[in-house]
């Protein structure tokens, strides 16, 4: 059977704790589960990433490319600017991504930092490998589409 | 609509890489970085649900 064109995932609801320790706010962010697979090595558990329509890049923790013993700093430099007005330096690798719950997945390339945590998919290698991208608040949820 | 991360989760592991086990959402292990916490799995011999990272306390995410 082909894989479906349209692909829906729920936003994952996060709790934020203010000062006080109470609950401040739960915000909701568009997160897919990816492992990624550089050469023949695919990473075993899932790490959620933030699909982010303002970043440029797919923009992920160097130690993830670590753990599939990439090379990061062969890879292309690019210096990426950010909040708060600072820039750091990130390396660019071919990797292959598997959506986790879904059928999707795409050869791309991702840029590795030491600087970055949260793993970012944006708009070049990740956007770009869709017909739409189309988040809908009221379902509290986004769709991905081939 | 997906399950919320436990408050005491979110407080005690802010700022940190932790593996999840989603059927009992629960914390199997923890680390600075996805490397650390994978070493960490596969010394415990135990597979999580997902690798994430908490935020600091009282931080939204603006990338």
């Amino acid at each position: 059977m082909p894989p479906k064109k349209s692909e829906e995932f729920n936003y994952t609801p996060r709790i934020v704790i203010g000062n006080d320790e109470k609950v401040l706010k739960i915000v909701d962010y568009p997160i897919l589960r990816v492992r990624i697979k550089y050469k023949h090595t695919l990473t075993s558990t899932p790490v959620e990433c933030l699909v982010d329509s303002g970043s440029v890049i797919n923009l992920f923790p160097a130690s993830w490319g670590v753990l599939l013993k990439i090379p990061i700093k062969s890879g292309q430099l690019q210096k990426i600017y950010g909040i708060g007005g600072v820039s750091i330096e990130s390396y660019r690798h071919d990797v292959h991504f598997y959506i986790i719950d879904s059928k999707i997945n795409f050869r791309t390339y991702a840029y590795f930092s030491e600087k970055q945590n949260t793993p970012l998919l944006g708009r070049y290698g990740f956007f770009d490998m869709f017909k739409n991208v189309s988040f809908n608040q009221d379902r509290g949820s986004f769709t991905l589409t081939k | 609509m997906k399950k919320y991360l436990p408050e005491q989760i979110i407080k005690k592991y802010s700022n940190s890489w932790v593996a999840i086990s989603d059927k009992d959402n629960e914390v199997i292990t923890h680390g600075n970085d996805i490397l650390e916490v994978e070493k960490k799995l596969k010394k415990i011999g135990k597979k999580a649900d997902v690798i994430t990272f908490i935020l600091p306390v009282n931080h939204f995410y603006a990338p």
